[in-house]
């Protein structure tokens, strides 16, 4: 009986361990993973259709006031997104990442290359519980050009 | 009672209880690994030294000196006849706001070499828009690197939306 129980303990002990460390790998890495995926699956698409066959997807990811604020009917947000890009192909460029942020580029045939917007978001229990979407204007850098590289004039 | 005593020696308790709280850790590991994710990173002091002597600052003379004092790329010498460099002169498109007086800033946002800020006023009162900047430290220790913008919302029903498409 005390072998036992002493063999079930170290079992416990062992498997807690090893999906810790994988918890610990898995969630340091899927933040910034997530983030890059959502803004891919929110304008990366060929047409609206897509983009509208990929709702429930997008909600999956989000809590429910998250997608509000992000779905293709919510008309304030669709007019400064949707509204730079509209029904042509789009294409998503990330130019840089950091945990809960991710500010990208967009190829599409009315959005100029050098272009940026940062996508800013927090996941708690593995799901979008806040999101801040910005557009970066005036940028200004030193005399080397900056840290962004992207597009002819950044 | 003696063969309870046989079974649970020191040695199975403290084992027993090492498994119990492993396992209660684990329960735990995705929310302490969010949280330290959604954690905002320390922002070196030559950054925080630079925005708060810079952003109440009103003068081009003394702005020109604190961005010298900060800034790698800056030079006291290069300066055009009004007194300030290309590196102050930039940094002012950025940080000089048509909505008020900014008296002080708030951190929004820091992460590894990027930081937001909001600036606010002497009401407290922020004025949007955040500004953001990316930078990169030189090895003397001064911001060697730097990309400044601001941060227009994309929906206009964000409260810090400003009306005003830059």
């Amino acid at each position: 009986m005390k072998q036992f129980i002493r063999i079930v303990s170290i079992v416990i002990i062992v498997l807690c361990i090893f999906i810790g460390a994988y918890t610990v790998y898995f969630y340091s890495t899927d933040n910034s993973d997530l983030g890059v995926r959502m803004v891919c699956l929110l304008y990366e698409y060929e047409d609206f259709n897509e983009l509208d066959a990929r709702q429930e997807q997008i909600e999956s990811l989000c809590t429910q006031d998250v997608f509000e604020q992000l779905s293709l009917n919510n008309s304030d947000h669709f007019k400064g997104t949707y509204g730079r890009t509209q029904n042509f192909p789009t294409s998503v460029k990330v130019v840089f990442l950091r945990p809960g942020l991710v500010v990208y580029a967009l190829d599409n045939y009315l959005v100029y290359p050098s272009d940026l917007w940062c996508f800013e978001y927090t996941i708690t229990g593995g799901k979008f519980s806040e999101v801040r979407e910005y557009k970066l204007v005036g940028k200004v850098t030193d005399d080397k050009g900056g840290l962004f590289n992207v597009g002819e004039d950044t | 009672m003696k063969k309870i005593k046989e079974v649970f020696d020191l040695e199975t308790i403290a084992l027993v209880l090492v498994a119990l709280l492993l396992l209660c850790l684990l329960f735990l590991t995705r929310s302490i690994v969010e949280n330290r994710a959604n954690e905002y990173k320390v922002v070196p002091e030559v950054v925080t030294n630079f925005l708060t002597e810079f952003v109440p600052e009103r003068t081009l003379h003394a702005q020109q000196s604190i961005v010298v004092k900060y800034f790698a790329s800056a030079s006291s010498t290069d300066v055009d006849p009004d007194g300030a460099c290309d590196t102050t002169r930039n940094l002012l498109r950025v940080f000089r706001l048509n909505s008020g007086e900014p008296q002080t800033y708030r951190v929004c946002v820091s992460q590894h070499n990027y930081i937001e800020i909001m600036l606010v006023d002497a009401d407290g009162h922020d004025l949007p828009c955040r500004i953001g900047m990316l930078y990169r430290l030189s090895g003397s220790g001064k911001i060697g690197s730097f990309t400044a913008f601001r941060l227009l919302p994309v929906d206009a029903t964000d409260p810090e939306w400003t009306r005003v498409w830059m």
